[in-house]
Parts: C-alpha cells; structure tokens; sequence
C-alpha cells in the first residue's frame, strides 16, 4: 500500500568510497541521506542506476556491510550478550564460541559486567555501545552508520564520537557516517561529503586534513572551526534551496550510484 | 492480600445474616456450601465435571490455535488473502460466543463433544486471530533489517526476530481467548447436556433437583477454574517475556 507519487531522493548522484576510508555525508534535512544509506546496506535497490561494492551490484544485505542505527535496532528480546553474538549465530559458530568473541566485543566498548542485562534496562548510551560492539561482532568490512549519536545527549555523543574515531584507527575498517553534525562530521571523518537539497547529489567533497589521532580538544583548532564554517555554509545554501523548491520532483533522468571500495 | 481480608468478612456478614434467617434457597450460608463442597469432591463429582469441561475447553482452544494462528500469519503477510478474507473475519467477529450455540446443536448434535469444542473453537478463534494479526504487522522493519545486515536468512528471521517478536501478542490472545472460550463453553454446557457432564451441565442438574449449596459450590468452582488458567498464562507470560519493560 506504498504512495503512488514518486519521490526522487537521489539523481545524478556519485561517489566512490575507498577502502579505509571514513566517510561522512552531511545534508540539510530530507536531501536522501538515509535512502543512501539504505541503498548500501542493500535495504533498498535503486530505480536507476547502480550501486557496486567490489565492482559487485548490491542486492541485498550483507553483513560485509553492515549497519549501526539511529535507534540502535537492538532486539530488545536479547540479553547484551545475544545480540552482539548473533551476527556470529547466523554464520552456525556454537554457543561457547560466540559468548567468547561477543564478550571481547563488549570489552572494547566498555559494557562488560552488562551481558546479561536486556536493552530496556541500559541507558540510551549504553545502548548503541550495544549496537556498536554488534557490527564488530560481525567483522565487516564496511560499518554504514545512520545518525548513530543523534538521539543521545552532548555528553555522551561526544564521548561515543571519540569511541568510534578510536576503533577506526585500531580496526581500520571502511566507515560511512550519515549524520547532520557538522563537528561529527568533521571529528571523525577523512572526508566530507556535502550533500544539496532533495533530490540529492553530491554537491562537493572536502578532505578533513586533520592529524590521525583526535582528541576531543581537536574541536577548538583553528582549522577545525574554519572548515566547519565552510560546511555549514554549503548547507545552509541548500537549506534555502529546498525552501524555494516545495514541488515533488519527478525522476525522469538515469543516475548512477557507484561505491566501490578495495 | 487486601483482598483476602475483604472476602473473610464478606463471607463473615453472609454467615451471620444466614444465622439471622436470611431464606436459603436465596442464598445457602457459606458453612453449607462448604459442606457441599466437600460431598461433591469426595463422591468424585466435581473433579469429574470439572475435568470434562477443562478437557473441551482444552480441545477447542488447541483446534482454534491450529486455524487462527496460520490463518493470521498469512493474512498478514498477504495483502490479496487479506483484502478477500479480512473482511469476512471482521463481519463475523462481533457475533457473541453464545449466539453460536444453536448453530452447534444444528450442526453437531446434542450427543457427542463436538458441539461443545465447535463453541470454544469460534470464541477462541478471534481473539487468537486479532493478536496475532497485529503482532505479525508490527514486526519493526528496523529490526529485519537489522537482522538482515547481520546476516540472518530466513530461518534465523524467523526464529529469532519473527516469533520472539509476536510472542507477547499471541500470548495476550491466549489469554483472552481462554476467558471467552470458557464462558461459551459453560454457556453451551447449559443448553446442552453434552454426554451428562461438565461443569455447565452440573449446575442445571443441581437447579433441578433443588440444591441450592451445590448451585453454588458450582458457580465458585467455574470461577475458581477461570481464574486458575488465567493465573497460570499469566505466570508463563512474566517467565517467557522477561525482557518486556514493566
């Protein structure tokens, strides 16, 4: 019982993601942020176009690629320790072997002592720490991460940002960050992609020439505060674009989606 | 625990407006129905009423379950099946249990259970049919997809999102399904005396030969077993669905 009308998220869009990279994508609200997202976790298959992973069209998920949410996904009918074992069930690994890698996971994001405890019983924090040790557990190659921190307070966003920027430099594993902080952005990332106003495109890519190791001091450097002044004004102008363009789009054009990593 | 301490003196006032003279074929005084009580479980009349109507309620809800929860699954599932069917569920549902009961004796006799199983089975159907409809709509995408990125298949979506996931529906519409299945059933029992037994038929033949106590041991007991399989459900439903937020 979908909606007939059509609605363009993306045309024209391209980008490649290399090999471990770190990659965010920032846009003003509503610009297919998340249907990008989604269409690399192979949740959604484009109308046009295609998406490649190692050269291979995505159809469908993969734990290679997979996701951490905005509202953890967690299975709230799981302990701690079952959820981030169970990307390791499906692959058939037994019982005493999972609790095993799950409780190194768990370690690394600092939850040991809440194995057993059910998601309703952890913080919001606590939680995507949850979600962050289940993608691990599952040893991808790519970590596609939708607004993770965005339902938590400063505090503990910031504290997770620099969590995540410290597993990236130990696992160095591709990550793709959508997110609409611009300092999270610019905090974690290599590079910076600038999304314009639905339906979305790539309206610049900026490289974060920032040193590996960021602390969270890192936010007050006079590079840091001249290139998130720069982002937010690219957004601010597709904000204003999206004011003026009220009218649904419909696709006529072909574009092309290409993330290719290795 | 209060509530005890409000049934003792209920029961309290009752004795003493029976010793006042309150007429017992309104009401027997709980020290004769105690009596009573105590005749029927030793010449094995109550157990054995009881038993037969525990057995059909038994026997129609298992049948109900077999039907409703396929039936919901794919109806949900489905949307051609749903638009065909969902409407017929729907314009059936409102008729009351009861209001089945001559379709039953039209249809199944008044000699053997069948009639007796066919009544729980239509009160147990809807409920079981609603809750786990609605349980199966409202699997979170977020969390198949999840499920998906971490590389479940079918048979892991299934078992360990799809099931857990409806499990506190389907135990909810257990529930109701036993409260509705059993007042049918003791409402048919009425009507009809299946094979001379259960709970429903005992009490007709306590009316008719005059027994006011046993009417009354009758009436406690349906209640009581009503209360005891929804006790137990509920106990279950705690133990299986620990991880449900209180």
């Amino acid at each position: 019982m979908r909606d007939n009308v059509h609605l363009t998220a993306l045309e024209n869009f391209s980008l490649s993601v290399y090999q471990n990279d770190f990659v965010s994508i920032i846009g003003p609200s509503g610009c297919g942020k998340t249907t990008l997202l989604y269409l690399l976790a192979g949740f959604l298959k484009p109308d046009n176009g295609e998406i490649l992973y190692r050269g291979q069209p995505i159809l469908k998920p993969d734990p290679k690629r997979t996701v951490i949410f905005q509202e953890y996904g967690l299975f709230p009918w799981k302990t701690v320790i079952e959820n981030v074992g169970f990307a390791l069930k499906t692959k058939g690994i037994d019982h005493h072997t999972r609790s095993e890698i799950a409780q190194k996971y768990i370690a690394m994001v600092h939850l040991s002592g809440f194995e057993h405890k059910y998601p309703y019983q952890l913080s919001g924090g606590m939680k995507q720490r949850v979600g962050i040790a289940r993608a691990l557990a599952c040893e991808p190659d790519v970590i596609l991460m939708d607004e993770p921190f965005a339902a938590l307070d400063n505090i503990t966003r910031e504290i997770l940002q620099e969590e995540i920027r410290r597993i990236w430099e130990t696992t160095h594993k591709t990550f793709v960050l959508i997110t609409h902080y611009i300092d999270e952005a610019i905090f974690l990332s290599q590079k910076v992609v600038v999304m314009s106003a639905r339906p979305g495109r790539v309206k610049e890519m900026v490289e974060v020439k920032l040193p590996e190791e960021r602390g969270p001091d890192i936010k007050t450097h006079p590079y840091f505060i001249a290139l998130k002044n720069k982002l937010t004004q690219s957004i601010r102008e597709e904000v204003s674009t999206s004011v003026e363009n009220t009218g649904i789009t419909l696709s006529k054009e072909r574009g092309t989606i290409k993330v290719e990593t290795g | 625990m209060k509530g005890i301490i409000t049934i003792v003196v209920i029961i309290a006032i009752w004795q003493a407006a029976s010793f006042a003279g309150l007429n017992p074929y309104i009401l027997p005084a709980p020290w004769d129905i105690f009596l009573a009580f105590v005749d029927s479980v030793k010449d094995g009349s109550l157990l054995k009423h009881s038993w037969a109507s525990f057995q059909r309620v038994a026997i129609g809800i298992i049948l109900a379950c077999c039907l409703s929860l396929p039936a919901a699954v794919i109806l949900a599932l489905n949307r051609i099946l749903r638009e065909f069917f969902l409407p017929v569920i729907e314009g059936l549902r409102p008729v009351p249990p009861i209001a089945w009961i001559p379709v039953a004796i039209l249809w199944f006799g008044v000699r053997g259970d069948a009639g007796s199983y066919f009544i729980v089975f239509i009160a147990s159907f809807f409920p079981l049919f609603i809750n786990t409809f609605t349980a199966v709509r409202n699997i979170e995408p977020i969390h198949i997809n999840a499920a998906r990125s971490l590389g479940a298949g079918r048979w892991h979506l299934i078992s360990d999102v799809a099931i857990p996931s409806t499990l506190p529906y389907l135990i909810t519409g257990l529930r109701i399904s036993i409260g509705v299945g059993w007042m049918g059933l003791i409402a048919a029992e009425m009507v009809v005396s299946y094979q001379g037994t259960g709970l429903g038929y005992m009490f007709q033949l306590n009316r008719d030969v005059n027994n006011p106590a046993d009417v009354m041991v009758n009436t406690i007991t349906i209640g009581l077993i009503g209360y005891l399989m929804n006790a137990i459900i509920l106990y279950a439903e705690k133990k299986i669905v620990a991880w449900k937020q209180e």
